[in-house]
């Protein structure tokens, strides 16, 4: 990312800060579901666009988060900051506990291992007393939707800028080096089990600050919502769609997607969910590499890059 | 010229319970060629492994100066102990320069830029090719982007595993020639080879391993009149 873009990216998110001043209620939440969106899928591309390895793993975070902020306020009458803290130091302890082992599979026993958990962490969560059980728990009301959306915002472009420095660091090479050759990033002094820990922790971080964020704001926690894996696939959509090890291809992906889906759902209610995938169909026939590779050079804008997906794809 | 760089004793190494090398003796001095070559299945790639402290072993081995043994993989890295591996495992969709820059990837000195230019000195088809992916070159020019690649940690002593692996004649010597000007900027090389012929034609010095074990060692001259040597590796005359 160059610094004509960055500058033009931070003026955007200057622009939506305002966001709440100039739009309506709905607009606003709106814009707080799209920037935790994006968040999460920026968090998630710390690990799955910059090493490759597909996470389904990443909603027990999110959920931990959740978890995490409901339990300190509720029961301990904790403020949201120190809920939100405990939450993410919660989620970053599990990231190290499951990273350490099954970070050490590759490939796709990777993401078979890390779908397992959502289910198993449901599982605990719906038999603890202290989590409401299969009820779930009522955080304290606040009506402050402005709030909210200024601190999804920030927590966005804190993910972001943490993704660019690691597009830019020694570490970002080390985890492009995993992706694209494993054993020789071991040749090259890099110990892959390590620097794949070490994004996994990073992502669990800005994923469990949207969940306890996200759960502030909806005042309402139960197992099934917490550790959703419908989420889940919804990061993996939208930074496949954006452009996965890109800076900016996860956050135009995600709210191009929001969007569309949001728009699908005023129009057409019910077959919202089947439009959307027909949309992620063809956008993985045609740009397989997502909407940053089409940005990056405005030369593929031609009919011959979409064909010459097609061919690549075999379709 | 005379210091040891790399100096191994009684070394012992295995998968598991399955013993590869026994009780092996080794030392590689700054500034020499040394070769090590043997049959398949002999243990030179274990050997590598070892010493690049991939798998677990016993006995002695010291690399500049410093017990080599409680090293990690990327310490030994760190240390200046570089590998090019067998088969090159370049990053195919990266570019060669892109390659280049992974081999700094662990370097803290600010000399990344004037390394480029040593390295591009040796290898100018590099240089030429910088923007080109490693994974659409020819064999031979990949295995000098391994090379150059390796050469950008800076190592004080290079080990390549089977160089000449699946290269035409003509490219090994291409290869074996940038080896000697390696060796003229004072660097340490240990060749690991199969092909006798070209490892001789290089090295100074030579290990001839057999079933884990150092059968032969000395000046190539040496070996190279060994009748043993000869009548196993060289191809006999009589």
């Amino acid at each position: 990312m160059n610094r004509p873009l960055l500058i033009v990216s931070l003026l955007v998110a200057a622009g939506l800060a305002t966001l709440p001043w100039l739009g309506s209620d709905t607009m606003i939440q709106f814009g707080i579901n799209a920037l935790l969106l994006a968040t999460l899928a920026q968090s998630w591309n710390i690990l799955g666009g910059f090493t490759g390895y597909v996470s389904f793993g990443n909603s027990v975070f999110y959920g931990l988060g959740t978890y995490g902020t409901a339990i300190a306020m509720t029961n301990y009458n904790l403020p949201f900051g120190v809920g939100l803290a405990i939450g993410a130091v919660v989620a970053m302890i599990a990231a190290l506990l499951v990273g350490l082992p099954i970070l050490r599979l590759r490939g796709p026993y990777f993401a078979i291992a890390t779908l397992g958990l959502n289910g198993a962490m449901m599982a605990i969560f719906s038999n603890l007393p202290i989590a409401g059980s299969n009820i779930g728990l009522v955080l304290p009301l606040t009506r402050n939707d402005a709030m909210f959306y200024e601190l999804a915002l920030g927590l966005l472009v804190a993910c972001s800028l943490t993704v660019l420095w690691i597009s830019r660091a020694r570490f970002g090479m080390g985890l492009i080096a995993v992706r694209e050759d494993e054993d020789a990033a071991g040749s090259m002094g890099v110990n892959a089990t390590r620097y794949k820990v070490a994004a996994l922790v990073m992502a669990s971080f800005f994923t469990a600050i949207a969940g306890g964020i996200h759960a502030y704001w909806s005042t309402f926690v139960d197992p099934a919502s917490a550790f959703d894996s419908t989420l889940n696939v919804r990061m993996v959509i939208s930074v496949v769609f954006g452009g996965p090890g890109t800076v900016l291809g996860p956050v135009i992906g995600s709210f191009i997607l929001s969007t569309v889906y949001e728009v699908l759902a005023s129009q057409i209610s019910t077959a919202a969910a089947l439009l959307f995938g027909v949309v992620i169909v063809l956008a993985v026939i045609f740009m397989p590499k997502g909407l940053a590779d089409i940005l990056r050079s405005r030369r593929n804008l031609t009919w011959r890059y979409f064909i010459r997906n097609i061919r690549e794809n075999r379709l | 010229m005379t210091k040891d760089i790399l100096t191994i004793k009684g070394l012992n190494a295995g998968y598991g319970a399955v013993p590869v090398l026994f009780d092996l003796d080794l030392t590689v001095r700054e500034g020499e060629i040394v070769s090590m070559v043997g049959s398949n299945g002999a243990g030179k790639t274990t050997l590598l492994r070892a010493i690049s402290r991939i798998i677990p072993a016993t006995g002695t081995m010291t690399f500049d100066g410093e017990d080599l043994l409680p090293l990690k993989p990327e310490g030994a890295f760190s240390r200046g102990l570089v590998q090019v591996p067998e088969g090159r495992q370049l990053f195919g969709h990266m570019t060669v320069e892109e390659n280049m820059m992974m081999g700094a990837n662990r370097r803290r000195d600010g000399g990344v830029a004037e390394s480029f230019e040593r390295v591009y000195a040796l290898f100018p088809k590099m240089k030429e090719r910088r923007r080109q992916l490693a994974g659409n070159m020819s064999g031979g020019e990949q295995q000098m982007c391994a090379m150059a690649r390796a050469l950008m940690a800076n190592p004080k002593l290079l080990v390549i595993d089977e160089m000449s692996l699946g290269l035409a004649p003509v490219i090994v010597d291409d290869l074996l020639a940038i080896l000697t000007d390696i060796r003229a900027q004072g660097l340490t090389v240990l060749l690991v080879e199969q092909d006798v012929f070209a490892a001789f034609s290089v090295a100074d010095r030579a290990y001839v391993m057999e079933t884990g074990r150092i059968v032969r060692e000395g000046p190539i001259s040496e070996l190279a009149n060994d009748p043993a040597v000869r009548d196993a590796y060289l191809g006999a005359e009589h």
